[in-house]
Order: structure tokens, then C-alpha cells, then sequence
């Protein structure tokens, strides 16, 4: 019995205040084992963040009385360290993709590094290039989601900076065309990379933020195709939302997860908004919108409420 | 576990028990998409503010906003509508409609008072009381929680418009007793089968973000940062926190004496940082509150802001980056022994720490 049940019944019986607290004690509050299942893992997390910031305040503090060779050897030791914690048998498993993470993390200093100590003046983009191609191997073979979800951070960093660094002949639309395909041929690998393992390797929450970041690039980029009036010069970036839409909504619907079409046709919904005001952006095109919006998301939340009550009866 | 399973396992403990049973089914049933609750919530939200856009854009280009009579009666109609609308019919056709209704109403009222060169206070206390007669008389969610929104900021509002750092804080601390209250008395409330039980979900998130940003005001911006009145601010989070401390190791660790020593000395040590950052002493507060009583988006919450209010403390320590790094290490590794400890009694049980 859940929160929500409980209150439900509460509210349509005369169930004793007692009752409903020891229920409330038994079913939803926290007991000693959540407490200290919790409490466990947090304060590792806590202490060795507290003493590896401290660790990093100390060595800025005295960072330009330190020589070249030792800030290199340094990080260069801690990524030497890191890597053999990450490929050491009998430390547990958590501990060595951690180890093997962080030393991924450190790559990016030792060579920021390097930029200050030899002021190399390379443009940024140069430094998460270099990073993400350094980092490739120990992301294939760590086993770990979170390594790829660093690489995708690296990679779209990269490209961004490419397009303010160097082509400067680049449009908006241009840069979320390709940021747009890149992320979701990365979500349609992984996606599909689940699906072959048969079980959940990245988790579901990464999909959900990749699939959110995606939508946002797609709504924006049409609101900036519709609203420059260059719907013919981008047709292609149009066609290729248009398609990662349906293939998105398809999924959706075949393997039962609600999320993927309802936020897809939420932006749809936007887009056709944005639509209407470009088309009257006067008294009449305003009320078109409103009445539009608030008959469209009370026909989408009718929706989902009613195909997935669909799903979890078996239909 | 079938509803019937459910009511006779309470049937069992309570001689006289009587329900309802088409109503609990019916609520039940409506309430089975625990999953996609939080989705139709957040897709009404964001329709609804995009829709509340759109509207006022329309009004705008009426000339609704040109005179003050034409503002307060697109007001009040408005708001006479969405209670209307969210009545009569089917609530999830209609919920964006009337939130959209609602928060334009609020909108066209307060702005309407206001082109009356009415005092900002006065606007605040009608926009109140209006947001306080739509509470009762309707039974939407986001409502009943916009509302509540409305109540709780402009009170803030009061306070910071007109300058009073003594109220503020007092405020700070009135809400927080005031989250813990319908927090730690969920049973209570929700027995008496009033309007309080019927508003619990609203009032509580309402709470829960009021407070927060309240608490968190201080932190960010830096004002009401007085001595002689932070800590008033900081101080009602150490006061909650020892009591929630003291309700939870008397209910899940009574039979352990050291366990409980060990408990308040963590919470001990934590009262400077607590009391010199308010943020950091909420943070804590609502966290030991919302994991007693397993509210996940409390949670959430409290452990966001604590991260980021402990940098922010140890940012704004007074002292060189070299002395701030022996002070974390220290942290760091008086933290290590508690840790091995709940590690031991996770692995071994509670009985191992005596």
C-alpha cells in the first residue's frame, strides 16, 4: 500500500488516526535499514569529495611555487594510480569504474595543464578533442555508462566550440542540424546496444535527459527556421527532425514507454504554436494560440492518461 | 494486493471500520498511473504557462491592459471561470484551461489594483485573500498548489518590500515549523477527513518550495545577512533538526545508546556551518524530514541544495585557499570513522555497534 492509498482510504472511511499512522510507519516512512543504507554510501561519497577538494585547494594555493616537472608528475602519477585501481582484480567492481572514471576526468587537467604551463594558445576546441580521443579505450572497455555519458559531454563541447573557434561560416541552424543527428544516432546506439544485451546497461535516466536535450535543440531550431522565414534553406534540418520524431514516436509506442511520444508531441504542439503566430502575429493569431494550446495539451494529457491505463491493463 | 486485501488487512486492527468502497475503487483506479502522474503534471504546467502567454498577448492587443476597470473585471471574470470550468466538468479535458484561466485572472487583478495606485501592500493582501477563498472551493491539484504558491510568496513579498529583516527571518521560521508540522502530523490531518486532509499533497509541495527558496534567499543574495538577525534564520533549522534527530533514533535506533551519541555529534558538528548558512541549515533540516517520511522530491531537493550551500559555505569562509583545504581534509576524514561504523552495521546489523 502506497502514500496515495492510503490517504484514499483514509478519506473514505473512519480509519483511526493510529491506524493510519502505524500504516504510514510500516509502509512509507523510512525505517533503520533505509536510514543507514543510505547514511552508508553518502558518507563515502561525502568524506573522500571533502578530502579530495581539499587536496585540490591545497595544490591551488600553492600552484605557481610549484615546478613543471611536479604539477606533470602529479597528475600524471594520480591518472598512472587511477588506472591500475581501475584494472586491479580484487577491489570491488564500483570501485574500480570510479577509479578508471576519475582518471578519465584527470586527462582533461593534466592537458589543461600542459596548455598553461607551454601556452600553446590552441583554440579550447583542440583540448576536448584530444581529451575525447585519448579517453576512447578505457570508455569502450570500462563497462561503464557513466564513461560514455562523459565522452557525449566531451564530444558535443567540442563541436560547439569547433563552430565558434573555427567555422565561423556555421549558422545557428547548421550547428543544431549536426549537434542534433550526432545525439541522436548516440541514443538510437544506445538504445539499441539495451536492447541487445537485454538489459538496461545505460540507464533509463540518460535516455530520458538525451531525449529532453534533443527535443529542446529540435523545437528550437524550427522556432528559429520559422521565425527567420529560411524554411527553405533548411529544409534538411527539418526532414531530419522530422524523421528522429517518427522513429521516436515509434519507439514509444512498440516497446510501451509513454515518455518518448508524449514529450515528442508536446514540442509538435510548440512548433505548431509558433506556427500559428507566424502566420498572425495580431489579435486573431494570439487567441488562435491560446485556444489552440489549451485544447492541444488537454487532448495530449487525455491521451497519455488513457494509452497508458491501455499498457498496464495488457492491451 | 487487491483493494479488498487491503481493506480487510485494516479491518483487522479496527473493530469498528467502515469505508466506502465504490469511492476508494473509483479514486483507486483514477490514481493507478502513479507513473505518468508526473508527466501529466509537468506537460499541463508548461501547456498552461505557454497558453498563459498567448492570452495575455491577446489581451495586450485588446487594450484589456489600457484602463484599470477593464484589468480587474477580465480579472475577476476570469478567475470566476476557471473555479466554474474545473467544477463542472471532466478535469483532465479542462485542468490546462482553467489553470491557464486562473493564472491569467491573478495576473489581470493584481495589475488592475495596481494601475489604481492602490499600496503594493493592500494589492498583496487582496491578491491573498483572493487566492485564499479559491482554495476550499474547488478540488484541483494544480489550483489548490498555484494558489498556495501565490499565498506563501506574497507574504514574502510583505516582508521584503517593505524592508522588515526581523520578519523575515521570522517568516523563515514559521513556514519551516510550518512544513514540519503537516509533515510529521500526515496521520493526524488526514484522519479529521477536512479540508486540510483534502489540500495535504498541495499544502505540503507548496511548503516544501516556499520554504526552500525562502531559506535559500538569504544564502544567494547575500541580504538580511545581519548578525544580530541570522540567527534567528539559522537557528529554527538547528532546533528542527535536533528534534527530528531525537524522533528518529527514538523510533528506529531506540536500543543503541552509541548510535544515538554517535547521531548528535554528526548534527552537533554541523551547527556552526549550519547557523552561518542558512541555506546549508534548511538543507539539512528538510533533508532529515523528507527521508523520515519518504518524500522522494524532498529529497531530491535537500540533497541539490546541500551540495551546493556547503561549496557556497566554504567559499565564503574568510580564510586562505590553504587554510580552506586543511579545514576540508579535516572534515573529510573525521567523516571516515562514522562512515566505517554505518558500514559495519549495514554489513553486520546494529547489534555489531555495542
Amino acid at each position: 500500500m502506497n502514500r496515495e492509498e492510503i490517504h484514499i482510504i483514509a478519506r473514505n472511511s473512519n480509519w483511526s488516526e493510529s491506524g493510519i499512522q502505524k500504516m504510514l510507519h510500516e509502509r512509507v516512512y523510512s525505517d533503520e535499514k533505509k536510514w543507514i543504507s543510505f547514511l552508508n554510501p553518502a558518507l563515502l561519497v561525502l568524506s573522500s569529495g571533502m578530502i579530495l577538494t581539499g587536496i585540490i585547494c591545497f595544490f591551488a594555493y600553492n600552484w605557481d611555487i610549484l615546478g613543471e616537472f611536479f604539477k606533470f608528475g602529479l597528475v600524471g602519477g594520480l591518472i598512472v594510480l587511477l588506472t591500475i585501481m581501475g584494472i586491479y582484480k580484487p577491489l570491488p567492481e564500483i570501485v574500480k569504474k570510479i577509479s578508471l572514471l576519475s582518471a578519465s576526468v584527470l586527462v582533461g587537467v593534466l592537458f589543461a595543464i600542459f596548455g598553461q604551463v607551454y601556452q600553446t594558445g590552441a583554440d579550447a576546441y583542440d583540448l576536448f578533442l584530444i581529451w575525447s580521443i585519448c579517453i576512447l579505450v578505457w570508455v569502450v572497455f570500462s563497462g561503464f555508462w557513466a564513461q560514455w555519458l562523459l565522452l557525449l559531454i566531451l564530444l558535443n563541447i567540442t563541436l560547439i566550440l569547433y563552430s565558434e573557434q573555427v567555422a565561423f561560416d556555421w549558422d545557428e541552424i547548421y550547428l543544431l542540424s549536426i549537434l542534433f543527428t550526432f545525439n541522436s544516432i548516440v541514443l538510437i546506439g544506445m538504445l539499441r546496444y539495451n536492447f541487445s544485451l537485454r538489459r538496461n546497461f545505460f540507464p533509463q535516466s540518460m535516455f530520458f535527459m538525451i531525449t529532453l536535450a534533443l527535443v529542446f535543440m529540435a523545437t528550437l531550431g524550427v522556432a528559429i527556421t520559422i521565425f527567420e522565414e529560411n524554411m527553405k534553406e533548411d529544409f534538411a534540418f527539418l526532414i531530419i527532425v522530422a524523421f528522429v520524431y517518427f522513429l521516436g514516436i515509434l519507439y514509444g509506442i512498440v516497446n510501451r514507454k509513454i515518455f518518448y511520444p508524449a514529450i515528442i508531441f508536446l514540442s509538435l504542439i510548440l512548433i505548431v504554436a509558433q506556427l500559428i503566430i507566424r502566420w498572425n502575429s495580431d489579435i486573431i493569431g494570439f487567441f488562435f494560440v491560446s485556444v489552440f494550446l489549451v485544447i492541444s495539451i488537454a487532448l495530449l494529457v487525455r491521451q497519455i492518461i488513457k494509452t497508458n491505463k491501455m499498457w498496464v491493463n495488457g492491451n | 494486493m487487491e483493494i479488498k486485501d487491503k481493506l480487510n488487512s485494516i479491518d483487522t486492527q479496527q473493530a469498528d471500520f467502515q469505508y466506502n468502497l465504490d469511492k476508494i475503487s473509483a479514486e483507486i483506479g483514477d490514481n493507478s498511473q502513479e507513473d505518468v502522474s508526473l508527466l501529466v503534471k509537468i506537460i499541463s504546467i508548461i501547456g498552461s504557462i505557454f497558453a498563459t502567454a498567448a492570452l495575455y498577448g491577446f489581451l495586450n492587443l485588446l487594450g484589456i491592459f489600457d484602463t484599470h476597470l477593464s484589468m480587474l473585471v477580465s480579472g475577476i471574470i476570469s478567475l470566476t471561470l476557471s473555479i466554474i470550468i474545473i467544477r463542472r466538468a471532466d478535469a483532465i479535458m479542462t485542468e490546462t484551461l482553467a489553470v491557464t484561466t486562473f493564472l491569467i485572472g491573478l495576473i489581470l487583478v493584481a495589475m488592475g489594483l495596481d494601475s489604481l495606485y492602490f499600496n503594493n501592500n493592500l494589492v498583496s493582501i487582496i491578491v491573498i485573500l483572493m487566492a485564499m477563498i479559491t482554495i476550499p472551493i474547488q478540488n484541483n491539484y494544480l489550483i489548490s498548489w498555484i494558489s498556495l504558491l501565490v499565498i506563501c510568496f506574497n507574504f514574502y513579498f510583505l516582508v521584503l518590500y517593505n524592508n522588515w529583516p526581523a520578519s523575515y527571518h521570522f517568516l523563515n521560521a514559521l513556514m519551516l515549523f510550518a512544513f514540519l508540522y503537516v509533515c510529521i502530523k500526515e496521520a493526524s490531518i488526514i484522519s479529521k477527513r477536512n479540508i486540510f486532509s483534502k489540500k495535504y499533497f498541495p499544502i505540503r509541495s507548496a511548503l516544501l518550495l516556499s520554504v526552500f527558496i525562502g531559506y535559500s534567499l538569504n544564502s544567494l543574495t547575500g541580504f538580511y545577512q545581519e548578525m544580530n538577525y541570522l540567527p534567528f534564520s539559522g537557528l529554527a533549522p538547528i532546533i528542527f533538526s535536533y528534534y527530528l534527530v531525537y524522533l528518529i533514533i527514538e523510533l528506529e535506533f531506540r536500543s543503541n545508546i552509541k548510535i544515538k551519541a554517535l547521531i548528535f555529534t554528526i548534527v552537533t558538528l554541523l551547527v556552526f556551518p549550519m547557523l552561518m548558512s542558512p541555506g546549508l541549515g534548511i538543507s539539512i533540516c528538510l533533508f532529515l524530514l523528507c527521508f523520515k517520511i519518504g518524500y522522494r522530491w524532498g529529497i531530491i531537493l535537500s540533497i541539490a541544495g546541500f551540495i551546493y550551500f556547503l561549496g557556497q559555505f566554504y567559499y565564503d569562509l574568510n580564510y586562505t585557499l590553504l587554510t580552506k583545504s586543511f579545514i576540508l581534509i579535516l572534515t573529510g576524514l573525521i567523516l571516515i570513522p562514522i562512515q566505517i561504523i554505518f558500514s559495519r552495521m549495514k554489513k553486520y546489523g546494529i547489534q555489531s555497534i555495542n
